[in-house]
């Protein structure tokens, strides 16, 4: 019947994409009982019927949905926050903001100098700064940092 | 309980106020107030490091995601944009840095938070026998969410503990959404065979057929 094997393709492909289930077994429903928990669309047909029908699937299903009220209330159980992690964390985040504070200040010394340098030399030594700059670490770094400003 | 901000959700009716102004808090740091910084993380610490245990599962490693999901945070403050509530900014980082840390721990165990979800042990015997009362079940669930793998209780703890869509749980972890179903699904039957044991639960409901046998 078309409406039927329609139901059924729905239901093979909500509860499992591979495997369509016609007449399931116990153990194939309680298999597709924690896909079917979501609060979505209740897959209709054999699976609902077998449920409705079998004593041990619909404890089956009571014991899901006990488990899904259960862990929306672990929320509740509270989780004892550990003394001194805020001021660890802000700790931590000084020591960040001190790094970074001197790594602006380096670069901002690197600048200064490489523009007294530049402005000093004329164009042709700076190229030629710049040129041999890209051979060296500490004068790659400088032109990363121009780059960012 | 106090009142603190609802992880990855809108504030609630109550909490609005308590909402603005962490957002407006947010909003002072960015603009490079220190001290509002400060309060921005005395304010929210408790939440994330709420949320952090039960995704990591113990203090120290919870420890460690609370102290990198701030810098990271205070690093990229410049780059929220105030879009979502600050509390849902920071709680997305948590996540994602208690991802990384859960996949750090398992590489380091020469396994990955995949297979990791294939190796599962069941352990029933190192859950308190099965109690009657609502307490009782909750702490035993609490117990059992901590001997899941890695991978599965990031999952279900995001899914069904803190009511994250699948689209947001699969974007957050890197993975796909049906491989984020299929995570939940297997973390939702490991935590019903621990919480109610089988054979059981199957002679309470039903006329003497064992469970195995049924079907
Ligand atoms: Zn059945």
């Amino acid at each position: 019947m078309a409406v039927a094997s329609s139901r059924r393709a729905h239901l093979g492909r909500l509860v499992h994409p591979f495997r369509r289930v016609d007449h399931p077994t116990c153990e194939e429903v309680r298999h597709l009982l924690p896909e079917i928990l979501d609060g979505g669309e209740l897959p209709s047909g054999d699976l609902v019927g077998h449920v409705e029908r079998c004593l041990v699937c619909q404890a089956e299903l009571a014991r899901y949905r006990r488990l899904m009220r259960l862990l929306h209330q672990v929320r509740t159980v509270e989780v004892a926050v550990p003394a001194g992690i805020v001021g660890d964390v802000l700790s931590s985040i000084e020591r960040a903001a001190s790094r970074r504070a001197i790594r602006s200040v380096l670069s901002g010394r690197r600048l200064a100098y490489a523009s007294a340098v530049l402005g000093a030399a004329g164009a042709a030594t700076a190229l030629a700064l710049l040129t041999l700059g890209r051979t060296r670490d500490d004068r790659s770094r400088l032109s990363e940092g121009e780059l960012s400003l | 309980m106090t009142a603190l901000p609802a992880p990855l959700r809108q504030h609630g009716p109550g909490e609005r106020l308590r909402g603005a102004e962490i957002d407006a808090l947010a909003a002072r740091a960015r603009e490079g107030d220190r001290d509002a910084f400060e309060q921005l993380v005395v304010a929210t610490t408790a939440s994330c490091y709420q949320l952090a245990y039960r995704l990591v599962g113990n203090e120290h490693d919870a420890r460690d995601v609370v102290q990198e999901t701030y810098l990271r945070a205070y690093r990229g403050l410049k780059r929220f944009r105030g879009e979502a509530a600050v509390t849902t900014w920071l709680h997305r980082i948590t996540v994602n840095t208690a991802a990384r840390a859960l996949e750090r721990r398992s590489r380091s165990a020469t396994a990955t938070l995949d297979d990791d979800i294939e190796l599962v042990e069941m352990r029933p015997d190192r859950l308190p026998e099965p109690a009657a009362s609502a307490a009782d079940d909750r702490s035993r669930l609490v117990a059992a969410l901590g001997e899941l793998p890695d991978g599965l209780r990031l999952v279900v703890v995001l899914r069904d503990v803190y009511d994250l869509p699948h689209r947001d749980i699969a974007r957050e972890l890197g993975i796909s959404q049906s491989a984020a179903k299929v995570r939940l699904h297997r973390a939702r039957r490991l935590l019903r065979e621990r919480i109610f044991p089988a054979r059981r639960a199957h002679a309470q409901a039903t006329t003497g057929i064992p469970a195995d046998e049924a079907g």
